[in-house]
């Protein structure tokens, strides 16, 4: 069975927008709280608008490399050795963004539900998920994820409505946060929030017209920052900002305020239903990307064949005893400055410099 | 070994290939030859071909095979001949009147007629000598009168027509044989429908002869481009199957493909739909049903009219139809008779069964172990207050309703109607009652199992229900091993085989997954019967209009 499956423009938004979601789930808008404090507004729409130009600027630059990703374009850059140091990097990059999310989830879902059972039986659960719907192909996880986004979505806005009698502007205020220059030079570490930006890179060849790459990354990134600004909202809205804050599940806490009358007081579990499935959704794209960057690195026929060997490294990966400390520094620094200095920079700079040898050495590339 | 092909077996990608089972020691394979009969011409002599009928047929031992001998009277001599045919499959009479009649009885009349012409006193030109004639022809024009007859040469053909219902006629010194059609097979007439029925609508069922099956669709669908091809399936059993299509609608492609799938099985015998369904079907492993096995005229004709292929098998009342979606399992054969607002309401109410069918005894563990917040208080107690006398724990009291459940119902099944009876009231009684009365199942538990099963029966295709009451078992484990992650995991793998499933080439969750314009497809939600204007965009008819675009015409005219 082949895993070529090309993906239409509405597939490729549902996919980019399980992404986000999970990043929602996952303390996300906590840490970008956690800088700013009530700035936390003014710094999203700050980011956002940088982090729509850049996505217009990398539409542009994509214009060049019809059914590339990052990978082929460092090979036209840099050539194998270039491709090869770009594989590593990704693979490296996509176990850690990986472990993180799933030890993080699985961390939340025991200390909720499971706090007598080891953290190894709730991650095997999850490796389950991956193999099978890796051994199926990608086809089958992106059409489950179109199954999964509209739900998933619903509980979301849900969770934020079941704030809205508690919305007062006074929560919001002061406005620029702790001072302006927190909120707007410290607070361009935000940017690391729109991480969706990663999957454009790997994006192109994925689409069925490659025409559509526009659309999708413009789409989808905007439908993704109205998800994370109302997010955002919705937690100022209910809790108070202080610099000693424990990290908090933020998402989960405001599904707990949602009451259907004096009958349903507790809806949290079907919540935490929805949005299993939708972590199942993101670490088997997870998986499949890594599986994807291992094929152009080892030239395996079928990356399928690699399910077994990659999830086995990260189910090991995973059972690696980090104490709490490093794993939140992991989250709140490494995770932030990776993606800044890696998406937001490195493969742009790719980008940009294979774009300027196209421009040199026009008709050299073969697609 | 290499470091290269250490890589090779870690990293190289090997094809699967096909399983292949042996069964040691066996029964001698027969030769293609004596499966499938080499054409052996006719003999001109009659005893020889007898003889040979004899063997092929093995008439020492079948009982049902006859062999009529006669001597038939032509001119002034006497010629022997046979009459070959299967006694249960030909109408007796017919054969009587229309074959056996006009060679003896009218034969003779015609002969003493020649008779008396020629008697001296008679005014008559006699011939100095009688015209010799060609029996073949004078047979074949002049002495059966039936309006179905063919001149055989070879055997292979003559068997054939005769394993179908057909009367052979050999004649000495004749190298042919005479195939007249006198089918008149014993099986029941048309009646209702037993597993489909409606109150509303035709009330009509297919049965297990193909051509009454066949009359039934052309009943309903009066077109010429309407297409009835048959294909004969099996080497031993020769099982008739019948593709129909409608021309100038259903997809030239989706067509051939139905007949390449068809005439590439190579198997001795087809004895049924449910049969050839698991042969041709594209995910065979998967128990979701792929296609779609319906009884009823009507619906059959509803899915050619929208440009689909059904497929009759000799000998089952049941049709098939590709390709199919996941929402035809969820579609009735009421639903097009009824007004589309009691339409979506009874398609909503079934959606929602389907999800209890599935999801009920599974999330009841899963709640009752690891959620208990997600119950009100109050119900909480009436639950624990319920379950104190209860000596097992949920996972076992709910195993062993479930299976008790499936026992009653493949025992009601089984046996015949009075008795089936009999056990559900036992079956009740034991569930309802006695059950609870001993503190095996807590009275909450039964309420579930039995509106889990009210649930299953809501579902108006079998095929899917059958595979519901697998998977509901492994919810029901998975709940009890992890909670909702358990019931996530589930779900995920669930829909991850589900997604990957196509039928005839359409994906099985069209037109929701992968998304198309709803205006050009009818998805779940039924439209007015007006707004029905276009064919499935899935299926790529030829004719996307299946009305007018205002379909009523008689509205503009409104004065």
């Amino acid at each position: 069975m082949s895993n070529n499956y090309k993906m239409k423009k509405y597939e490729a938004i549902c996919l980019i927008l399980i992404i986000m979601v999970n990043k929602l789930i996952l303390n996300v808008p906590y840490y970008i709280i956690d800088l700013v404090g009530t700035g936390a507004l003014i710094n999203l729409i700050y980011i956002g608008v940088i982090g729509l130009i850049f996505v217009l600027c990398l539409n542009y630059l994509f214009q060049r490399f019809p059914n590339s990703d990052i990978i082929d374009i460092s090979e036209f850059l840099g050539g194998k050795v270039l491709k090869v140091i770009m594989c590593i990097i990704f693979v490296a990059f996509f176990f850690l963004v990986s472990y993180i999310t799933l030890t993080d989830f699985a961390n939340m879902i025991k200390s909720i539900y499971f706090d007598e059972s080891p953290l190894i039986f709730i991650m095997l659960f999850f490796m389950v998920g991956i193999v099978v719907s890796n051994l199926v192909g990608f086809k089958s996880i992106v059409r489950t994820i179109c199954l999964v986004v509209p739900f998933t979505l619903i509980s979301i806005i849900l969770a934020l409505f079941a704030v809205y009698d508690e919305f007062a502007l006074d929560k919001f205020s002061p406005f620029f946060g702790y001072n302006a220059q927190t909120t707007f030079i410290n607070g361009l570490l935000n940017i690391f929030s729109l991480y969706i930006v990663t999957y454009y890179y790997f994006l192109m060849p994925l689409l069925k017209d490659s025409f559509t790459f526009k659309k999708v990354t413009t789409i989808s990134y905007i439908m993704s920052w109205v998800l994370l600004f109302l997010t955002v909202i919705s937690i100022l809205t209910i809790f108070s900002i202080t610099n000693d804050t424990e990290p908090l599940n933020s998402l989960y806490l405001l599904s707990r305020r949602i009451e259907l009358g004096n009958f349903l007081k507790s809806l949290d579990a079907l919540f935490i239903l929805l949005w299993l499935i939708s972590i199942f959704c993101y670490l088997s794209v997870s998986t499949f990307l890594i599986n994807r960057v291992l094929k152009k690195l080892t030239n395996v026929s079928n990356e399928k064949m690699l399910t077994f060997s990659t999830t086995s490294i990260f189910f090991g990966l995973c059972l690696v005893p980090f104490n709490i400390a490093i794993s939140r520094f992991m989250e709140n620094v490494v995770y932030r400055y990776l993606i800044i200095g890696l998406i937001f920079i490195g493969c742009f700079m790719i980008l940009l410099l294979a774009n300027l040898k196209f421009k040199f050495k026009k008709g050299t590339y073969e697609k | 070994m290499n470091i290269k092909n250490l890589f090779q077996q870690l990293f190289g990608y090997t094809e699967q290939e096909d399983y292949e089972f042996i069964l040691p020691n066996t029964a001698n394979n027969l030769p293609e030859s004596d499966v499938n009969p080499t054409a052996e011409k006719i003999y001109p002599s009659l005893s020889v071909n007898i003889e040979f009928l004899k063997t092929k047929y093995n008439l020492l031992i079948n009982s049902d095979i006859k062999i009529r001998k006669f001597a038939l009277p032509v001119q002034d001599k006497k010629v022997a001949a046979a009459l070959l045919f299967i006694d249960g499959m030909v109408d007796e009479s017919t054969i009587t009147e229309s074959v056996l009649q006009p060679l003896l009885l009218k034969n003779s009349i015609t002969m003493k007629e020649q008779e008396n012409a020629n008697k001296p006193g008679r005014i008559s030109i006699k011939n100095p000598r009688t015209p010799r004639i060609n029996l073949e022809n004078f047979i074949y024009n002049g002495l059966i009168p039936h309006n179905s007859i063919s001149k055989e040469t070879e055997f292979k053909e003559v068997v054939s027509k005769v394993n179908a219902g057909f009367c052979a006629l050999f004649v000495d010194t004749v190298g042919c044989a005479f195939c007249v059609e006198t089918k008149g097979f014993k099986g029941r007439s048309v009646s209702e429908p037993i597993t489909e029925s409606i109150i509303r609508g035709p009330q009509e069922a297919f049965v297990e002869n193909i051509r009454i099956n066949t009359s039934l669709l052309r009943k309903i669908i009066n077109n010429e481009n309407f297409v009835i091809e048959e294909v004969e399936v099996g080497k031993v059993s020769k099982t008739k199957v019948a593709i129909c299509y409608i021309q100038n609608i259903a997809n030239d492609d989706l067509v051939a493909e139905t007949k390449y799938r068809i005439n590439n099985l190579k198997i001795d015998s087809l004895l049924s739909s449910g049969q050839l369904e698991q042969l041709i079907k594209d995910n065979p492993n998967n128990t979701f049903p792929q296609t779609i096995a319906t009884e009823r005229p009507d619906r059959v004709s509803s899915y050619l009219l929208s440009g689909r292929v059904a497929i009759i098998v000799n000998g089952t009342p049941f049709v098939l139809v590709v390709p199919a979606i996941f929402i035809d399992f969820l579609s009735s054969a009421e639903d097009r008779n009824l007004n589309y607002h009691f339409t979506n309401f009874l398609k909503f109410i079934r959606g929602i069964a389907l999800f209890f069918a599935i999801f009920l005894p599974g999330l009841y563990v899963a709640i009752t172990n690891y959620h208990q917040e997600l119950i009100p208080s109050e119900l909480l107690f009436a639950i624990a207050n319920a379950r104190e006398a209860i000596p097992f724990p949920v996972i076992f009291e709910i195993l062993i309703m479930e299976v008790s459940f499936e026992l009653i119902r493949e025992a009601g099944l089984r046996v015949s109607s009075s008795f089936s009876t009999t056990i559900g009231i036992i079956g009740a009684l034991i569930l309802g009652d006695a059950a609870v009365s001993a503190s095996i199942v807590s009275p909450i538990l039964i309420i579930v199992v039995a509106f889990t099963g009210i649930c299953g029966f809501a579902i108006p295709d079998f095929s899917l229900t059958s595979s519901i009451r697998i998977y509901r078992f492994f919810y029901i484990v998975l709940g009890f091993l992890a909670g909702f992650l358990g019931i996530a995991l589930g779900f995920f793998i669930h829909f991850i085989l589900l997604t990957n499933l196509s039928s005839f080439g359409v994906p099985y969750f069209a037109p929701y997954i992968p998304f198309e314009n709803l205006n050009e497809n009818n998805g779940y939600i039924m439209k007015p019967v007006w707004k029905r204007q276009r064919r499935n965009q899935f299926l790529n008819t030829k004719r996307p209009e299946a009305a007018n675009k205002i379909s009523m015409e008689w509205r503009k005219h409104v004065k």
